[in-house]
């Protein structure tokens, strides 16, 4: 509709710009040709030890003398996790001493906790005290993401928090991934940071958040940041991409931080205004279920408009009807 | 088959150009960013193109190339007294004017701040996003900044003075702005109104006797094809259940509980109207204006 009026600086090419050009490009073939031959005698299958990622992690069996979603309300985000797993049976019905426990908020961007675009710091370092007193070996926190890494560690205040409460905080390193073959119906043989399929136990701890692609991203949206690689590949298929993800990582506990909420603009946010205070943490067994009662309570999305909620239903992770599972509303 | 031995090469090539043209975007863009007293660039700036931008802002990627992203270049200023302290700047080249604006628009708010930097600025407290020409610009800070608002407007004054200065949009001007709601004017680039065969479109909400009514706009190849999309709109509208719709030729108005009432038709090569969820009424009113402002453009142009 609109043209662009700019007209940039154009450059004369000099016979020295070309020559070098020429050398550069000659120099380049040669890399190119040596590259590949290195790269062809190097190249190797997936390892077929972390195949079994799965299959090592023991889902919580369902406990019919515990909800299996709760839903706090108060103003410590501490306080909410340390109530939120006390209701839903207590540290030790998840962690056994001597486990490798991986919690994984959600640290993609460069934000300050204010702006609600990563997971509430102070929930992360409840629930690192929490797994230690519950006497796992490890308690890793770590996450892939999208911005500096190192910036989005610090500025949410994770790192912080999280290395104060006694866990190891693990910034994603590029030669720490590990391929994979997730064997799902969209997701083949991809690259997974390598904590992630080490651990014994692993809790997910997301942010509840707007998102422009998928409507919301909540539990199961949290596991694209396991995977390296050229993500935007899976963009075409982004529900199944998700179930996919859910259904390899299985986590023993699903945190939702929704103390903050990203209404709008997610999810990268930045503007305080798009922020909604709802001082609530949402926490289960169920994590289907969890993603379907966030997503209703404050965007009033259902499957109709999220399709990753039905094909993760369908698959078995989880209940969609959230209304049907055991639940449990506490106000502190 | 004798010439296989040459695929080598042309991909060789193909990647040499695709450096190449990096280095054009890296020497263009990179030329807005500021020089700032007291802080300094912590490393190079990064740029992102369609082919890599998901790392840098997963899938909201798409979102911006859905308005024509060409180019981001994004720098990280650090304070020389305190390293911990950081601004990032990012300039999205968006293509066009038209794609700047859209991008901005679409994560807009009547509820924020707004600034007189560039085209028009959001300001909060950790963040400042403009447009300016083709051009989208975020700068973002960290809340351990003194002052972080005015610091940010200072870079963003700064980028503003470096970027092609701010020219009027005529498409702004498509939709009247006697009783719009400030703030609310948006284009849509995909998928207006719900429809894929409509073109992009801009959209805004106006206030008239208490109720909101959206009004909207596309302008369409020529007239035929917006008399298509009136077509296709009206057997849009039909297409729900128990649907009200009554077809004037030129225009048709309907009604059904999911969609409110709708005012629709075509002026030249827009297809305009509005819609309304409380009052027929009011929905026609604005959307004859709509049309009486298309037709004096038409006379105009």
């Amino acid at each position: 509709m609109e043209g662009s009026t700019v007209s940039f600086e154009q450059r004369a090419i000099s016979r020295r710009d070309f020559i070098t050009n020429l050398l550069r490009l000659g120099g380049l073939s040669a890399a190119s040709v040596g590259m590949g031959a290195w790269l062809k005698s190097r190249s190797q299958r997936p390892q077929e030890q972390f195949i079994a990622g799965r299959a090592q992690r023991v889902a919580i069996p369902p406990d019919p003398n515990f909800p299996e979603m709760v839903v706090v309300y108060g103003r410590d985000p501490r306080q909410l996790i340390q109530r939120a797993v006390a209701e839903l049976g207590g540290i030790t019905r998840f962690i056994a001493p001597g486990e490798v426990v991986l919690i994984k908020p959600n640290i993609a961007w460069d934000r300050t906790p204010e702006q609600a675009a990563n997971t509430n710091p102070q929930a992360v370092g409840e629930m690192v005290r929490l797994c230690r007193s519950a006497g796992a070996k490890t308690v890793i926190v770590t996450d892939v993401s999208c911005n500096d890494p190192r910036r989005c560690f610090q500025r949410s205040g994770i790192a912080e928090e999280a290395s104060a409460a006694g866990a190891k905080v693990i910034l994603p390193e590029k030669q720490g991934f590990k391929e994979i073959d997730f064997q799902g119906k969209v997701l083949n043989v991809w690259p997974v940071f390598a904590p992630f399929l080490e651990a014994t136990k692993v809790i997910n701890m997301a942010a509840a958040k707007h998102h422009s692609l998928t409507g919301v991203t909540l539990g199961m949206k949290n596991w694209y940041g396991i995977i390296g690689g050229r993500r935007s590949q899976l963009h075409q298929q982004i529900n199944e991409s998700i179930v996919d993800l859910a259904d390899f990582m299985r986590p023993a506990l699903t945190i939702i931080d929704a103390y903050r909420v990203l209404i709008r603009n997610g999810p990268t946010g930045g503007n305080l205004a798009d922020v909604v205070m709802k001082n609530t943490i949402i926490a289960g067994t169920d994590p289907v279920a969890l993603d379907a009662y966030a997503a209703k309570t404050y965007w009033d999305l259902d499957y109709h408009r999220l399709p990753f909620l039905k094909l993760a239903h369908e698959r078995g992770l989880g209940n969609m009807h959230f209304s049907q599972v055991r639940s449990k509303v506490v106000e502190i | 088959m004798k010439y296989r031995c040459l695929i080598p090469f042309l991909l060789i090539e193909l990647f040499a150009l695709s450096c190449t043209k990096k280095d054009e975007i890296t020497t263009r863009q990179t030329g807005f960013l500021p020089v700032m007293s007291g802080w300094q660039r912590s490393e190079a700036p990064k740029i992102y193109t369609h082919d890599n931008l998901f790392d840098y802002i997963d899938g909201n990627c798409e979102l911006y190339f859905s308005y024509g992203f060409e180019s981001l270049v994004s720098a990280t200023y650090q304070s020389e007294n305190n390293p911990n302290q950081t601004v990032t700047l990012d300039i999205y080249d968006m293509g066009t004017p038209l794609g700047a604006f859209g991008v901005y628009s679409s994560q807009a708010h009547p509820d924020y701040s707004f600034k007189p930097i560039g085209c028009e600025a959001i300001v909060s407290a950790q963040q400042i996003r403009f447009w300016q020409d083709r051009f989208e610009v975020e700068i973002n800070s960290g809340d351990s900044i003194a002052d972080a608002e005015k610091l940010l407007s200072e870079i963003a004054q700064r980028v503003s003075e470096k970027l092609p200065a701010c020219q009027p949009l005529a498409a702004m001007n498509w939709l009247p702005q006697q009783q719009q709601v400030p703030h609310t004017l948006k284009y849509v680039a995909e998928g207006f109104l719900g429809q894929d065969y409509l073109p992009g479109g801009l959209e805004a909400t106006y206030q008239i006797n208490g109720l909101e009514v959206r009004g909207f706009v596309a302008k369409c190849e020529n007239a035929d094809r917006a008399e298509f999309c009136l077509r296709k709109y009206t057997d849009a509208q039909r297409g729900f259940e128990g649907a009200e719709v009554r077809d004037k030729g030129s225009y048709f108005e309907s009604f059904h509980e999911y969609t409110g009432h709708v005012w629709a038709g075509c002026e030249g090569p827009w297809f305009f109207g509005a819609t309304s969820a409380a009052s027929a009424e009011d929905c026609r009113k604005i959307a004859e204006a709509i049309g009486r402002n298309l037709q004096m453009i038409k006379t105009v142009e």
